[in-house]
């Protein structure tokens, strides 16, 4: 059948091209458009990835959008696309990120990194001596700096550029060009002329690579546009392509390229370094790093705990409010539905926050209410145990419409006629719902539990904005919270970690929490098909 | 059949085709201006060796014109440098482009603009941020030169890692007492004088400091150890030590003790953030410690109050972390030279330094300013309690101490464990991170 629909316009095809033809050609055009213009910007950040999944997916397009042969793909390949953009790439992405040993201190590339580290100045000459600096030029377009010491002492001579060899007599007396520099600076010093401020900066990024030597003393750079330093003539650390190292000038050392960073002789390892491919080695650290796995247990079971609590206790209290709902008896069920929706329509992140006040201990409107009935004050968050009762109950409270709104659609599609038979057999109306109603309900929302579990098993905004974790374990050696799930857990270990971030072990650990979350998906699929053969 | 379809495929590809040789013919201006204007403003610093100083030609004012100064701003702070900036682009033809970025996220932005080519030359941040950034080579270094002698000693060192100085600082934050003077009208010296004060008053709640409850908040706590010489790092000769680890040294200890004693005798409440505030200013609690950001919202608290340095403890001044607000320069700016003389010769000065005190008033670090508020009573509290404090420690390393202290600082606040427990689960925790 569907063959037959596929090859249908082919035979049916109409003599001159029809509009929708056009609109296509007109789209796909201005599609190909922006991509070539992506052309050059990618190709001049040399981001190839990037390049070949743009012309990769742009080829797609094309190809589905003007081929007849490839209609079917024309309703699927934008989604295809997107969801390679949104949901492929970034997975790939963090996997291989995950690989890399991207954290505080290796951030940049190499080349990024050699660069700078070229950049450096041997500071340790006349170091915090602040020089005054005036700048002249002559007719030749010369620049000359005249600086003057914190002692008054003046030197004028033309400024040659920093990676230059040095001028054999860089300084020049000003007295013989018939100025006195003594005591102040003159507007022209022989032919040179002091430049305004407005013509200094326009000649900026020249300044910035020249450098004035004073014999002696090393060199004078410029610091701003009125102020210079003193620093050792040459650069602090020299890098040899061929070979491949790093020399320290300052310290007289060769310094190697190892794992992400250059290493010297002497055992000094250099910041910043770049990010490299390291393998497999976040993976290990996690699985052999006491530190990570030692709680891991403990957390995991408060994990799945957490998880599947939610899932059942918003599946329940959403079918309940659903089946109440379902009954003629009820009046005004818009205005009940509208209620039942409004968790769902605030932003999560606002009304947790919400959450978190009422319940606070001594202010909070729940203890208030509590106290009202005559009950003493529930240490919401700061009780190991109520603090758990408290993420369940306010993640309850967000998740109940999601289920609300599934379960009222799949009970008006259960056929009425099966409970009528079961009714006419004498069933109860609890077997009814035992053994008709919630086997069929399930079969139909089974794979959204298994998603709303997944889901909730990474909720970290919620375990986030409402405890943090808290309340602390006592006596624990690593950052842990009594409410701590997986993913908030390790964030605190990965972002926190020894030296600042390491998004690389967090990305690792991510990849296995997904890996866990995909067997534990996996499984339950497998169970629901079982389900389904029975009842479906 | 056939025949015509595939044509119609290659008519189609040539139409989009030629769309796109269209689009790419309006835009070229754009797209082929941009690189020159690259060029022209900031030739790449590896190639400048052949050019010598006689090729230059005296400039012309469309060039001086097209330089642009990009400044990463919070909304404090973005209108000052707004406010700087018509005088800087007059006396020098470079243009400064403020960007308004929230202050959270800048620090995490420049990391990832910088290398990317699309981040500031300027930007805004705390001085706890120095460590981490200059260690992923993204902050450039500034030498403060004559200027250096202008700010306090503890603004400069707070901005100094590994004995270089990477900011141009111009506030600093640091918590104080603020008391309710319908109980106490005189600011307490000590601890002992706090106590007599809460003790004539057993109605009310005496100390409130956040940190408890729910909400961890080492920061609040630090003066209690650092009174009785607890430390986080220890330094030598202005550069951190991050396998000396002083959570659970003497002093440290001490002061963790005094905390306890503060919980079991009912002066310190347990109460997070949100609680000590909504105390104080609710006339209830006496004693409140916190910073200067709660002075926004002073003028709506019915409660009479003022401020005063944090009482000594047992003989020993308490110093609070003091976090200097600071300009930074990125080391992936392509006009240093410029963004120096924009962060010396404008923002360090006393003009530009009175301006950025006016739009956003915390206690200043420029000796002209501290002179001219000298009057004001808060101000000077303020100034007083920084004065006595220690920077955050700047190194990567801390990242590691927040965490584990904070979480042993609550179970202590909160009355769960001793001091001396907290400091040694503390200093563990902290340790191990650091695989000292």
């Amino acid at each position: 059948m569907n063959d037959e629909e596929g090859r249908a316009p082919t035979r049916i095809l109409p003599s001159s091209p029809s509009g929708g033809f056009w609109l296509r050609v007109l789209l796909v055009g201005l599609l190909d458009a922006v991509v070539i213009v992506a052309i050059p910007v990618l190709v001049a950040e040399q981001s190839w990835l990037l390049l070949t999944l743009l012309l990769i997916a742009a080829a797609i397009i094309n190809f589905s959008y003007l081929s007849p042969r490839a209609q079917a793909m024309r309703w699927l390949a934008p989604g295809l696309v997107l969801m390679a953009i949104f949901v492929v790439f970034p997975v790939i992405y963090t996997a291989y990120v995950s690989l890399t040993n991207w954290a505080t201190g290796n951030v940049l590339s190499q080349d990024q990194v050699i660069e700078q580290l070229e950049n450096e100045v041997i500071r340790s000459v006349g170091e915090g001596v602040p020089l005054e600096l005036t700048i002249y030029r002559n007719g030749d377009g010369d620049l000359a700096y005249l600086v003057r010491d914190p002692e008054g002492i003046a030197y004028f001579g033309i400024a040659r550029d920093r990676n230059a060899d040095p001028i054999e007599d860089p300084l020049i007396d000003p007295a013989s060009l018939g100025a006195d520099v003594t005591a102040e600076t003159p507007d022209t010093i022989g032919e040179f002329e002091k430049l305004e401020l407005r013509e200094l900066f326009a000649l900026a990024s020249e300044i910035e690579q020249l450098v004035l030597d004073v014999p002696g003393r090393g060199v004078a750079q410029a610091q701003t546009t009125s102020a210079a330093r003193l620093i050792q003539a040459g650069s602090r650390y020299a890098f040899d392509q061929e070979t491949g190292t790093l020399v320290d000038n300052q310290e007289g050392v060769s310094c190697s390229a190892e794992v992400g960073n250059f290493v010297c002789e002497d055992g000094r390892r250099i910041d910043p370094g770049w990010v490299v491919v390291t393998g497999f080695g976040n993976y290990e650290e996690i699985l052999t790093n006491q530190r990570i796995h030692s709680p891991f247990v403990k957390v995991f079971i408060w994990n799945l705990i957490f998880a599947i609590g939610s899932v059942v206790i918003t599946f329940f209290v959403g079918l309940a409010l659903a089946s109440a709902l379902q009954d003629d008896r009820i009046r005004g069920k818009a205005i009940y539905r509208s209620i039942y929706i409004i968790p769902y329509a605030i932003p999560a992140f606002l009304s947790i926050l919400i959450w978190r006040g009422l319940l606070n201990e001594q202010f909070g409107q729940v203890n208030d209410m509590l106290n009202t009935l005559g009950l003493p004050d529930v240490p919401w968050l700061g009780d190991p145990t109520w603090a758990k009762v408290a993420v369940l109950l306010v993640n309850s409270w967000l998740g109940f419409p999601y289920m609300f709104l599934i379960t009222s659609g799949a009970l008006t599609a259960i056929p009425e006629e099966l409970k009528e038979a079961a009714r006419v057999d004498g069933a109860s109306a609890w077997r009814i719902f035992r053994t008709i109603t919630l086997p069929l309900l399930l079969v139909s929302t089974a794979p959204l539990l298994i998603g709303s579990f997944a889901f909730n098993f990474n909720n970290f905004v919620l375990i986030f904005m409402l405890t943090n974790g808290g309340p602390p374990v006592i006596g624990s050696d690593v950052p842990l919270g009594e409410t701590d799930i997986l993913i908030s857990f390790t964030f605190d270990l990965a972002v926190n970690a020894g030296r600042g971030n390491n998004f690389a072990l967090g990305s690792a650990i991510v990849v296995l929490i997904f890996v866990i979350v995909a067997v534990i998906s996996a499984i339950s699929f497998r169970f629901t098909k079982r389900l389904e053969e029975v009842y479906g | 059949m056939m025949q015509r379809s595939k044509l119609r495929v290659w008519f189609g590809a040539l139409m989009a085709l030629s769309l796109v040789l269209a689009a790419c013919g309006s835009d070229s201006s754009e797209t082929t201006d941009a690189p020159e204007v690259v060029e022209t403003t900031a030739p790449p610093e590896t190639a400048a060796p052949e050019t010598t100083v006689a090729e230059t030609t005296p400039p012309t004012t469309e060039a001086a014109e097209a330089l642009t100064l990009l400044v990463w701003a919070d909304e404090n702070r973005a209108s000052v440098v707004e406010e700087v900036a018509p005088a800087f682009t007059e006396a020098t033809g470079v243009e400064v482009q403020v960007e308004l970025v929230d202050f959270g996220q800048i620090r995490d932005q420049v990391g990832v603009a910088g290398p990317a080519g699309e981040g500031p030359d300027v930007f805004i941040g705390a001085s706890d941020w120095v460590g981490e950034l200059a260690t992923n080579g993204v902050l450039e270094p500034i030498d403060l030169g004559a200027r250096e002698g202008d700010f306090t000693e503890a603004s400069v060192n707070a901005l100094t890692f590994n004995g270089v100085n990477y900011g141009v600082p111009h506030a600093v934050e640091a918590i104080a007492l603020y008391y309710n003077t319908d109980y106490s009208p005189e600011a307490p010296a000590t601890f002992d004088d706090m106590k007599a004060v809460c003790d004539a008053n057993p109605d009310q709640t005496c100390l409130v400091v956040p940190g408890g409850g729910d909400g961890a908040d080492p920061y609040h706590n630090y003066p209690f150890l650092s009174a009785t010489g607890g430390y986080i790092f220890a330094q030598d000769g202005g550069v951190y030590d991050p396998t000396d680890v002083g959570l659970d040294s003497e002093g440290a200890i001490a002061g963790a003790t005094f905390i306890e004693g503060l919980v079991t005798d009912g002066y310190l409440a347990s109460t997070n953030y949100d609680d000590a505030k909504a105390l104080f200013t609710s006339g209830d609690a006496i004693f409140w410690i916190t910073g200067p950001w709660e002075l926004g919202g002073a003028a709506d608290w019915t409660v009479p109050w003022s401020v005063a340095p944090i009482p000594t403890i047992e003989g020993g001044t308490p110093k609070p972390f003091i976090g200097v607000q600071s300009f930074f320069l990125s080391s992936f700016s392509e006009n240093k030279l410029v963004a120096q003389s924009f962060l010396l010769d404008f923002i360090a000065t006393e003009e530009g330094q009175t301006l950025l005190y006016a739009a956003d008033p915390r206690p200043p670090v420029h000796s002209a300013i501290i002179a001219s508020v000298a009057d004001d009573p808060v101000a000077a509290a303020f100034g007083l309690s920084a004065a006595n404090g220690e920077p955050i420690p700047n190194i990567p390393e801390m990242s590691s101490v927040w965490g584990a202290w904070g979480d042993n600082m609550l179970l202590l606040r909160n009355g769960d464990i001793t001091g001396a427990e907290a400091m040694a689960a503390a200093a563990e925790g902290v340790n191990t991170a650091l695989g000292n």
